[in-house]
């Protein structure tokens, strides 16, 4: 009897420490970041006059004498810069580098319950003229100006399945954006895909078809809204305190989450309290150019000097926010200077059915792709050989739901005259819910 | 107190999982009850089925680790479906079965790389169709035929599915060994001829399941690629015919009594096989180009009919006498896609679009001519049993599809199909139109995923109308519905509706005659 009671009193001391290491030790309920540093941000009659030396507020500037839509001053233009000139600039950087490299995605979807989908594969761009100059200057609409390959491992169902896109300058009378070739394992056969519609999102993706394809800044209406300061963008839950990540070398590293910074180690221009200095701007899309565009507005915070979108929110017809990308970014071709800026992690969340994805970009080589693999890698029928470029993969996704990325912050004190908000009240319980215990929580 | 202490944690072997289960089931935060499979809510459900991989967990993951080398890739689907009409006689078929197949289908696949230029491919299936253990039927018995029906008995012929061995250089590529290669863009056969079939599931069979049902055969196949165009040698020394639905099976056609089981036919030995004597092996080659929007290949395949023509050679005891040969054929073929943009519509704003071709003329396919045909066997001809005279026809198959990309995750496809045969006259039965000039079949087919269930939830439709001449002008159509849905990225759920409708009572109607044969399936499929 006594040695029953024993055990029992045993398991439930174990249960108890468990229980306040578990609790207390490891996991402090304190917040998971700290908060806003006061108010980070300005709407332009704010400004002050040395914040206004920088920017121009006309949004009626000269046009190009030979592409009527282009600015007449020359990419990639000088201070002081139009809200529509830093989107020009800010075309640099779509979710895909504009420069010939290949790296290694992990692509991850997380719905409201938990329900994960993690995608492996290897990404191949080839540019022959990189960069928004050799897409706005050098080729002509319709003419090609990149190659994208994709190779997949996994999931098991998708081993193998491989995609070229053959990237094509566009305007109003060219309005095909790419060629898309499709290699189905279960099929073998190659085969030509019709383009996916702009404002599609693929299963179980939160972003779109634009999304990841870059915007084309002439299609838009461009405006100031005002300057913010960001402190955080990706963040890891406090479940994570690691994440392996791809050196260019080819060998793996595990890095603490709390080390990896905004805009990476190599960016110049943090302030002094760890933070980026962006400028936001509004983009509305121009009826000749896009009409019955799925987005009413579109809102971007462009780091202040590069103008890397670090955020990015958009706004249905009738003003409601439903998505959100934020990105962690690093210098990963100096030998172009600035513009050598590319996502590491691209998070996006889109608030309607509550979905994120995020999207590593992991291990990224540049390349100067051989004639003879331009001629192989990148031709369509190549795709039959079943052959990977690489070898290597990404190990960078976590390992359990909770370990997922926080969702994005709504910042709602900012820009309230531009920025409508409105969220159930089931999620904003959850959002409180999140950061207070510093990671997802599921239905 | 130490003393206790030491004598508790040596009873660790039955404290530990104590403390476990205890734990998970009451301090854990939170609990495992709340939040997964036992949780009755939809929401545990999904969080713990997008996980639920324990074969890619428990023998995928250590093979994978045990040997770097080496990918391991595995499948297992359960397919079922069930007729939807009463036991009742159709043609010489008791059709008096509630389950129509009921199919568990597994597979792996392991993928050896020697070195970055050699790899070797080896992959294994094995189905199981219990629909003949399972339910009282008369009207099945295809398993006492040919086991085949009921699984997969020969390892080499079936199970072993593929081996070979692959050397890849940048612009050369060799298979040699026991594979599949498939030519051609098209959903559907036009000139994906290399392999013959395994066509149990009749005109059920879905160019989804090909990869499953195409019959793998030894062969060496050699690709060099230049820039944009290719240029494909296949030399093929181990021919296989098709394998149409055994007797007594599900789908073996109602109007049709095998010549075996006819007693007014004499069958003169077995069908034999072309020998493996060089000139008896199969040569194709295939040509690609990539020019802009345009894709396109020529291919031309030295082959034999995948199924063997019916020769009456002379009376036997008073009966025809039945010969089976395999012939040879000529096929000449083109595949094409093109993509494009049409203008911008109201409402539907720019769309998406493709336009594919695929066309195939093959030469010296062989027809009855009844014609020829001596009168006292032309009841027999007329069933199409007895071929007494044969004469050499050209034919051609093809298609075109338009493939459009709607708003609202929306697909459209297109597809009208031909079937025709050149200088076809009255008195000819036989060849891809049976024993019409032509056949048309203007499929359409709609898909379209539901955005609120993060395009999870997949439905499509499609309707194959079957028309005809100059002599059987309207024979049926075919409808099929799917619900699919993805529980996770590795099981994959499907309902299934198809309906053949058109004049029941009718040998000639192609999907008519099987009027009753309506059935409503799942598949169920796990990829690992």
């Amino acid at each position: 009897m006594f040695r029953w009671l024993g055990r029992v009193l045993y398991i439930l001391m174990i249960n108890v420490a468990i229980c306040l290491v578990e609790n207390v030790l490891l996991f402090n309920p304190s917040p998971a970041y700290p908060l806003e540093k006061g108010k980070t941000w300005k709407y332009v009659n704010e400004l002050t006059e040395d914040d206004l030396k920088f920017i121009d507020l006309r949004t009626d500037t000269p046009r190009d004498k030979e592409i009527s839509y282009l600015p007449s001053e020359r990419y990639p233009f000088s201070s002081p810069y139009t809200a529509e000139e830093m989107g020009y600039r800010a075309m640099e950087f779509p979710f895909i580098p504009r420069w010939s490299a290949i790296y290694y995605e992990v692509y991850v979807n997380i719905n409201s319950n938990g329900n994960r989908n993690t995608d492996k594969g290897t990404f191949a761009g080839l540019y022959d003229e990189p960069g928004v100059e050799g897409q706005i200057y050098q080729t002509k609409p319709g003419e090609e100006y990149y190659r994208w390959y994709y190779y997949q491992f996994s999931p098991a169902e998708f081993q193998n399945r491989q995609m070229l896109f053959i990237g094509y300058r566009t305007d109003q009378s060219f309005t095909k954006k790419y060629d898309l070739f499709d290699y189905e394992p279960t099929l073998r056969k190659v085969r030509r895909q019709p383009q996916v519609r702009r404002e599609e999102r693929r299963p179980n993706t939160a972003f779109t078809e634009d999304d990841s394809l870059g915007r084309d800044a002439w299609e838009f209406a461009w405006k100031f809204i005002g300057t913010d300061t960001l402190y955080q963008t990706i963040r890891f839950p406090r479940t994570r305190k690691s994440i392996r990540l791809l050196k260019p070398d080819g060998s793996y590293s595990d890095i603490d989450t709390g080390t990896l910074k905004v805009m990476g180690e190599e960016y110049p221009y943090y302030t002094r309290e760890g933070g980026v200095q962006c400028y936001v701007v509004e983009a509305k899309p121009r009826k000749e150019w896009l009409p019955n565009y799925y987005c009413g507005k579109i809102i971007y915070w462009l780091e202040g000097h590069f103008f890397y979108p670090l955020r990015t929110e958009q706004y249905d017809q009738k003003g409601n926010l439903f998505f959100i990308e934020e990105r962690m970014a690093r210098l990963d071709n100096p030998g172009i200077g600035d513009k050598g800026y590319a996502p590491l992690i691209i998070l996006s969340w889109y608030l309607k059915e509550n979905l994120m994805s995020y999207d590593l970009q992991d291990g990224r080589q540049n390349k100067n792709w051989s004639k003879a693999e331009q001629k192989t890698i990148f031709t369509s029928e190549f795709m039959r050989r079943e052959q990977p470029p690489s070898l290597l993969q990404s190990y960078g996704e976590e390992k359990s739901p909770e370990e997922f990325y926080l969702r994005p912050l709504l910042y709602e004190e900012k820009f309230p005259e531009e920025r409508t908000i409105e969220i159930s009240e089931k999620l904003r319980e959850r959002i409180e819910a999140e950061e207070k215990v510093g990671h997802l929580i599921f239905d | 107190m130490v003393r206790l202490l030491l004598c508790y944690l040596a009873r660790a072997e039955i404290l530990l999982p104590a403390v476990i289960v205890s734990y998970s089931l009451f301090f854990s935060s939170p609990p495992v009850w709340a939040g997964n499979i036992i949780s009755p809510t939809w929401s545990g459900f999904d969080r713990w089925i997008a996980d639920f991989d324990p074969l890619g967990h428990y023998v995928k993951a250590p093979i994978e680790r045990a040997f770097p080398n080496l990918s391991f890739k595995g499948s297992l689907k359960q397919w079922t479906d069930f007729n939807l009409h009463n036991s009742q006689s159709v043609g010489f078929i008791e059709k008096d079965w509630n389950a129509q197949m009921a199919q568990s289908f597994l597979e792996a696949e392991l993928r050896y790389k020697i070195n970055p230029k050699f790899e070797l491919v080896n992959t294994y299936n094995f189905i199981y169709d219990s629909v003949y253990n399972w339910q009282a039927s008369e009207g099945l018995f295809a398993e006492k035929v040919d086991r085949y029906a009921n699984y997969y008995d020969n390892f080499d012929k079936h199970i072993l599915r593929e081996l070979y061995l692959q050397y890849r250089s940048p612009d050369l590529q060799l298979k040699v060994g026991k594979q599949q290669v498939v030519w051609g863009k098209m959903d559907g056969q036009f000139i994906d001829i290399i392999n013959p079939m395994d066509r149990r599931e009749m005109l059920q069979l879905e160019p989804d399941e090909y990869e499953w049902r195409r019959i793998p055969t030894w062969m060496a196949n050699f690709t060099s690629f230049f820039g944009s165009q290719s240029l494909q040698l296949m030399w093929i020394w181990d021919f296989e015919p098709d394998r149409l639905p055994i007797y007594g099976s599900p789908w073996w056609p109602p109007f049709v009594v095998p010549p075996e089981f006819d007693p007014s036919l004499f069958i003169n030995g077995r069908t034999r096989k072309p020998s493996r004597d060089i000139k008896n092996h199969e040569w194709g080659i295939r040509y690609d180009l990539t020019k802009g929007a345009l894709t396109a290949s020529l291919i031309y395949f030295y082959a034999w009919n995948d199924n063997p023509t019916y020769f009456t050679s002379k009376l036997i005891a008073e009966k025809p006498s039945i010969r089976r040969e395999f012939t040879r054929v000529h096929h000449i073929g083109i595949t094409l896609d093109y993509g494009f943009e049409l203008p911008r519509l109201p409402l539907f704003g720019l769309i998406p679009a493709v336009f594919r071709f695929e066309g195939l003329l093959t030469r010296n396919s062989y027809f009855t001519d009844y014609n020829l045909t001596n009168p006292q066997k032309g009841a027999l001809a007329l069933r199409g049993l007895v071929s007494h005279d044969q004469v050499k026809r050209d034919t051609f198959r093809g298609a075109m599809a338009f493939e459009f990309s709607l708003p609202n995750n929306l697909t459209l496809i297109f597809q009208p199909s031909l079937f025709y045969n050149f200088n076809w006259h009255g008195g000819l039965s036989g060849g891809y139109a049976g024993s019409d000039q032509w056949e048309f079949l203007p499929i359409s087919y709609m898909a379209k995923s539901w955005g609120f269930t993060q395009q999870r939830l997949l439905t499509s439709f499609s309707i194959t109308p079957l028309l005809a001449g100059p002599r059987n002008t309207w024979q049926g159509f075919n409808t099929r519905a799917v619900i699919s849905y993805r529980f996770s990225q590795y099981i994959s759920g499907r309902v299934i509706w198809t309906a053949f409708t058109g004049q029941t009572d009718s040998p000639v109607d192609v999907f008519g005659q099987y009027d009753k044969w309506d059935n409503l399936g799942w598949e169920l499929s796990y990829e690992f």
